[in-house]
């Protein structure tokens, strides 16, 4: 029953709460913070490349949506309280993901991953073209994070904040993985036609998961702007949607936990390799590529591997085929 | 008049790398089934080579370096192909998404490692850094001899695709992989080609554009050529290399004549055209309805 | 009796190809129908339309005299209609047990919510194990369905179907892919599982004999897309047209 409530995942996050700061300090302690933040946005995209098995290359957007409507709001509404904006933040990302989806779902497989990538470019594009957006320069200033009325003064205060609102969204996320939305999400995934014959809305519960992920996501990426008091394109490039699917996949989607262990490897491990590659671009690649090619399952499957004994059935972690029909054989090379 | 003639003119030239890179894409889709994001890296990689090797101003000198640039990359597509393709054929579509995610970042990494993050650029040939006048308009010599090309590249893969044994086994292979496999075609080989010279066109497109653009890491995903490129695959039909040209054709005219007509929303008429044809034709100008299509209504 | 599903003048065609053409044909409620008919004669082009997968290219589809045509399948199936499939589909990366409990959580008309946990459904949870258990498949309940063996896997597609209580039963092949021995038993456990739920209309596609003479009251036979014969079991089995169809087909 506990186990079903998410406590233990819950006390797994009070008990950081209270132990990281008695460890690490400065800048080691911030490392951690945004290190919370990617656990929050790794966890949010395993609810749509994991459960739901819908592949998308664009999830900066979101993440980028939500670090830029954190940005304006602190500059027209400075008032307002942290928590309130990454409401705000969370809402404007699922509405225009809800929207996407409605139209991107038309299609599937290789022509909707193109457009989820297209969406993050044509963000990135906007952001370049609209003025209010700031271009190349984005906001910066350490921004007023307000609780209860007065602002966080500390980097300790900062991941206390940090690190609970990671811990509630992680649970709401938990939750909806131990739901009937959460099963639907998965028979949709294991097969749209059986979960369409057996009454489920498919396309509903797709675009469901592509607003839940990107509102999460959104979540993430305004706490890591409130962090760092820094917005910028850079926040809505393609490295970053690479490193997400990075997180999740070193991970392993096969568990609850993988993506959130996967986003703690990728952050410390680019934090201390950043002497090493100049270009973080070539770290995630490379590991990506060893990661599809040497161990799909993540590090979650290494304790079954190291067992010797491969679950009897193992559980696709990676969708085989993101696309709902065969790859459809494709006759008009030349008409 | 004058204005509708350059209009064209400026359409056609944009439109034409755009094609030159959707070609290579959609065959490599048609054959091996692989969505190839790397290819932004094959096309940085081949707009970075000119400024490596280019000596002088001279034509030849350019077209030398545009020959170099195309068999360089693809040296790349080919060992890209053997060493991450080959491994994740089995493993089914997404995880080969994932694999050209991966050679993506890490090909543009590489390109940063080498050629740095300032951006170059490449002068125009001598002999086409002027322009000519075509029935009262001022046409650029690059520009004419940028369609120029897009036209030797259409027929050459014309030609290729419906005139040589390797079309007739690019073609079979594309359509039925097991039976072409069945017949004695040698798939694997046939898949190497195919992705070499989507590949080679691919270094040739990123070769071509140097002289009109800046040269750095963000031209791998560039809103003015990858992009497009990717949408005009969609809206060509996947695997359609006439759809591709069409499309990209088409799509370089609308955008010109946006430039011209509303500057502010220019760069943005892919996006519109790629929405349209989402809400009408998802299966695009040459694909067939497919049967997702039909169950997700 | 009334009709509970009516096909009014249905075609499909793909890229213009007809596959069916100007089908009509009611069910009355609780009838038991096969269409057979050769490969390629439009059986699973017109339960693919009856099943809402996709939409007749002319012509309606009525369920109790409303008009279905536009619903899709997930609509359908939430109105009462359940199926089958030529080659069983499944949830594969979940136990036996859960693919029943989804077909029986959506079978009840009850939504999939964020806030409701699985645990919640007890009563669904106790109607999935009843129906494990009339299926014969209480020992792989806990078996993850991409391990069964091809007949477990028919055996709980048909678990699923049923458990929704469905006011329409759709039946594709259901022992396609099987041997002689095993297509017999499974028919006979197959009638054993319907004859308990006799307010079910069911409509099957099969080609073999044995399995239409058990399960069918009336039989309809197509070819090119056609309807060419409809009757008794009996009748059309013996019929001349039903034999040219079939022997003109191995013959040739």
């Amino acid at each position: 029953m506990l186990q079903r409530a998410g406590v233990p995942l819950l006390a797994g996050f009070a008990l950081a709460a209270v132990l990281m700061p008695l460890v690490f300090s400065g800048s080691s302690l911030f490392t951690w913070t945004t290190a919370a933040a990617w656990v929050l946005f790794a966890t949010a995209t395993s609810v749509l490349f994991g459960w739901t098995g819908l592949l998308s290359f664009g999830q900066a957007a979101f993440f980028g949506m939500g670090a830029y409507t954190m940005a304006l709001l602190n500059q027209e509404v400075p008032d307002l309280p942290g928590v309130a904006m990454l409401v705000v933040a969370a809402a404007v990302a699922a509405v225009v993901a809800a929207l996407f989806a409605t139209f991107a779902l038309r299609t599937s497989g290789a022509e909707f991953a193109i457009l989820t990538l297209v969406l993050a470019q044509v963000l990135w594009l906007l952001i370049y073209r609209v003025p209010w957006l700031k271009g190349e320069d984005g906001f910066s200033g350490l921004f007023q994070i307000k609780i209860l009325g007065s602002p966080l003064t500390s980097d300790l205060q900062l991941w206390y904040y940090t690190i609970a609102v990671v811990a509630v969204c992680v649970w709401l996320l938990w939750l909806l993985s131990g739901s009937t939305l959460g099963m639907a999400m998965r028979a949709v995934r294991d097969d749209p036609w059986r979960a369409a014959a057996l009454g489920i809305r498919v396309r509903g519960v797709q675009v469901t998961a592509y607003a839940v992920s990107a509102g999460f996501a959104a979540v993430a990426g305004a706490l890591v702007a409130q962090g760092q008091g820094v917005v910028s394109p850079a926040m809505v490039t393609f490295a970053i949607s690479g490193e997400i699917l990075v997180a999740c996949l070193i991970g392993g989607m096969g568990r609850f936990v993988g993506p959130m262990i996967g986003a703690v490897v990728l952050i410390w491990s680019q934090t201390m390799l950043a002497n090493v590659f100049h270009d973080s671009n070539v770290f995630v690649g490379l590991l990506l590529l060893v990661i599809v090619i040497a161990l799909p399952d993540g590090l979650v499957s290494i304790p079954a591997r190291i067992r010797g004994r491969r679950r009897p059935a193992r559980r696709a972690t990676v969708p085989s085929d993101v696309s709902v029909e065969e790859p459809s054989p494709v006759s008009e090379v030349v008409r | 008049m004058n204005d509708i003639i350059s209009v064209l003119v400026a359409g056609l030239a944009q439109g034409v790398p755009i094609f030159i890179v959707a070609s290579g894409l959609t065959l490599i889709y048609g054959v091996l089934h692989v969505l190839n994001f790397a290819h932004g890296g094959f096309f940085l990689i081949g707009a970075f080579l000119v400024t490596s090797t280019i000596q002088g101003g001279s034509l030849a000198a350019f077209l030398g370096s545009v020959l170099v640039a195309g068999a360089g990359v693809m040296v790349v597509g080919v060992v890209s192909e053997l060493l991450v393709f080959r491994q994740l054929y089995k493993a089914g579509s997404t995880v080969s998404f994932l694999g050209a995610f991966a050679l993506f970042l890490a090909l543009v990494g590489l390109a940063i490692s080498v050629w740095g993050t300032n951006p170059r650029t490449v002068d125009y040939p001598d002999a086409l850094d002027g322009s000519f006048s075509l029935l009262g308009a001022r046409i650029g010599q690059y520009e004419a001899a940028m369609i120029v090309m897009g036209v030797f590249i259409a027929i050459g893969l014309w030609v290729l695709l419906t005139k040589t044994s390797l079309g007739t086994r690019v073609r079979a292979v594309s359509h039925d992989r097991t039976m072409a496999s069945a017949l004695g075609i040698r798939v694997g080989r046939v898949s190497t080609t195919v992705f070499a010279i989507g590949a080679f066109l691919a270094g040739v497109a990123g070769a071509l554009i140097s002289p009109v653009s800046s040269i750095d890491e963000g031209l791998a995903l560039s809103t003015d050529y990858m992009l497009p490129a990717f949408i005009v695959i969609i809206v060509g039909g996947l695997g359609s290399v006439p759809g591709a040209l069409v499309a990209a054709l088409a799509l370089g005219i609308i955008e010109s004549v946006i430039f011209k007509v509303a500057p502010s929303l220019s760069g943005f008429s892919y996006y519109l055209v790629v929405a349209l044809f989402l809400m009408f034709r998802p299966q695009g100008i040459f694909g067939s309805a497919s049967r997702s299509i039909q169950m997700a209504r | 009796m009334s009709a509970i599903l009516q096909l009014e003048n249905v075609s499909k065609s793909y890229d213009g190809v007809p596959a069916v053409r100007a089908v009509d044909l009611q069910v009355a409620d609780g009838e038991r129908l096969a269409i057979i008919g050769p490969n390629g004669a439009g059986k699973s082009t017109l339960f693919g339309t009856i099943a809402g997968e996709h939409r007749p290219t002319t012509g309606r589809v009525l369920v109790n005299g409303r008009d279905v045509t536009k619903h899709r399948s997930s609509t359908r199936a939430v109105a009462g209609m359940s199926r089958t499939f030529q080659v069983a589909r499944l949830m594969s990366t979940m136990t036996v047990r859960e693919n029943v409990f989804l077909a029986a959580l959506t079978g009840g008309r009850r939504g999939v919510r964020w806030w409701d946990t699985l645990r919640s459904h007890r009563e669904v949870w106790d109607e999935t194990d009843l129906a494990l258990a009339d299926a014969g498949l209480l020992e792989l309940s806990d078996t993850v369905a991409s391990s069964l063996a091809q007949g477990a896997r028919k055996t709980l597609e048909m678990a699923m179907a049923v458990v929704q209580r469905p006011a329409i039963l759709l039946l594709d092949e259901p022992t396609a892919g099987m041997g002689y021995e095993d297509a017999r038993a499974a028919t006979a456990q197959l009638k054993a599982l319907l004859d308990q739920r006799r307010d079910m209309t069911i409509i099957l596609t099969a080609h073999d004999m044995e399995v239409i003479h058990s399960l069918a009251e009336r039989v309809v036979l197509m070819a090119n897309g056609e309807v060419v014969l409809e009757g008794t079991p009996d009748y059309v089995a013996r019929h001349e047209t039903t034999k040219t169809l079939y022997l003109g087909q191995g013959a040739s």
